[in-house]
């Protein structure tokens, strides 16, 4: 009926600018990297394709189990930085590749509405009071994990409402106010307006290390030295991660 | 009646009919041949899964009874009446089928969450809130699932000699009569493929859940979200609980297949 004829033009407008950019010409970096690196992968891409002006940069940003099942299903990652080292050792092993580095650290967060309205101070909130809808990242995923542990060292249960399949789900389900709170990590609230955050207290000692390892050709190794350059290491401190 | 037993169509067409049938089922034979049997026991043996199907079976019958409820009445409405506007009603409520389900949460969250338009008034008058709660999975999938049923009642009804209800009526008897026993006996093809459709896109529901209703074991994970779960951890796990649910969308769709679908299989009744 009416529409049958747009598609129709917008696949082939799609089709034609995927043809454009594969034939380019130049050489293609593939970047899987954990979703929470998001901001740092877009401040890397221009200045590694600055360095390299023949190289077209593309980021694969998703939850590090996700990544590392996609590169052992065989994706063509030349990167793998990784939120979580359980993940980086599997595809290591997977592949049989050596050690990673570790460029960055990060740690968690209590995520809850601008200016704190429900006054919530600890992980005790969290665990402890019935008028909080508490949203925390699935056990299976890093965050998840990370979240456990921190709840384990304050030795408190914590019944949340739902479980996200990552971490920016569990600062969504706060931003949009389904949340009253949640465990994420530092940089998710970073710069933003629509969340703040609470940070824990100091007994509570989960410290997040990000792996990062060439899985795949000589560019791979000089994007991984890019992370670890001066450059690179300014690009993470400014965007909320700890140094190692 | 033609013979179905002799091929009356080109031979030529067989190729693409084939590579139609062969994109539907090398899916599935990949699940059947990635699928670690071996972990099968461990799979039945763990309540996880469990309580999922659990959630996914029970939630999508009840989803299919309100969708009857509010769907048939619906269908007649719109194929019966002289609705002004009828175009417009019927595009809404068939627009979920086309949506992104994502995008239906989105649209669900914006109102019946928390902050939403009509679930802020539920919050502060009743202090009820619907996301994370198993209703609010049901109204997931009755907002994909329930136009497949509007839709194919609706047009058997359209399409439906309207003879015998004349003649029902001026034979006396009641509207609600008439109804009864002439005008749904007459579609009932129509209303258990309809039916049929609707539970097996409820059941199969995943992202719309996902987004209004959340995930959490026992409460809102059901078995597309457990799924989904698996494969970041357990790919082989994952591939399991999809052969799960293909096993039992098949038995449904075949146990009912000459009764109540021949939308479906493409037999007249």
């Amino acid at each position: 009926m009416l529409g049958l004829q747009r598609p129709s033009v917008a696949l082939l407008a799609t089709s034609a600018a995927l043809a454009a950019g594969c034939g380019s010409g130049g050489d293609r970096l593939d970047v899987f990297a954990a979703a929470s690196l998001a901001a740092v992968m877009g401040d890397l891409e221009p200045v590694f394709e600055a360095e390299h002006p023949d190289v077209d940069v593309v980021v694969n940003l998703a939850g590090s189990s996700t990544l590392a099942a996609q590169i052992l299903a065989g994706a063509e990652a030349a990167v793998f930085a990784s939120a979580d080292e359980v993940q980086m050792d599997i595809v290591r092993e997977g592949l049989g590749l050596p050690s990673a580095t570790t460029f960055a650290t990060n740690r968690l967060v209590i995520v809850v509405a601008p200016g704190n309205p429900l006054g919530i101070s600890g992980l005790g909130d969290l665990a402890q009071r019935d008028d909080l809808v508490v949203s925390l990242a699935a056990p299976e995923v890093p965050a998840g994990r990370y979240a456990l542990a921190a709840f384990d060292q304050a030795g408190l249960t914590v019944g949340p409402a739902t479980l996200e399949a990552d971490v920016r789900g569990v600062v969504t389900r706060v931003a949009l106010g389904e949340a009253d709170a949640g465990l994420a990590y530092v940089t998710d609230v970073l710069g933003r307006s629509d969340v703040d955050g609470v940070p824990l207290p100091a007994e509570v000692d989960v410290v997040v290390e990000y792996p990062v390892l060439a899985v795949d050709s000589r560019l791979g190794a000089e994007f991984v030295d890019l992370l670890g350059s001066e450059r690179g290491r300014s690009i993470l401190a400014a965007n909320g991660f700890g140094l190692p | 009646m033609s013979d179905t037993r002799r091929p009356s169509v080109p031979r030529l067409v067989l190729v693409p009919a084939a590579l139609g049938v062969a994109l539907f089922a090398l899916p599935v034979i990949g699940l059947v041949s990635r699928a670690p049997w071996s972990d099968l026991a461990s799979l039945i043996t763990d309540p996880a899964p469990r309580s999922a199907l659990v959630l996914s079976v029970v939630t999508s019958l009840v989803t299919t009874a309100i969708a009857l409820a509010l769907g048939v009445p619906l269908a007649l409405v719109l194929a019966r009446t002289r609705l002004p506007g009828r175009g417009v009603v019927l595009a809404v409520c068939t627009l979920s089928m086309v949506l992104p389900p994502v995008v239906a949460g989105v649209a669900l969250l914006s109102a019946l969450g928390r902050r939403g338009v009509i679930g802020r008034l539920l919050d502060e008058h009743l202090g009820l809130t619907i996301p994370f709660t198993p209703a609010a999975v049901v109204i997931a999938q009755l907002f994909v699932a329930m136009p497949f049923l509007v839709v194919t009642l609706e047009s058997a009804l359209r399409s439906a000699d309207r003879a015998p209800e004349e003649v029902a009526r001026t034979l006396g008897a009641r509207p609600w009569r008439v109804l009864a026993t002439v005008t749904l006996p007459s579609v009932r093809g129509a209303l258990g493929a309809g039916a049929v459709l609707t539970w097996a896109r409820a059941i199969g529901e995943f992202g719309a859940t996902i987004t209004f209703a959340g995930n959490l074991p026992g409460v809102t994970r059901t078995l597309p979200s457990e799924t989904y779960l698996a494969l970041q951890t357990d790919p082989g796990r994952a591939v399991l609980l999809s052969l799960l649910q293909v096993g039992v969308s098949l038995a449904v769709l075949l146990a009912l297949r000459h009764r109540w679908v021949p939308a479906l299989t493409g037999r007249r009744p």
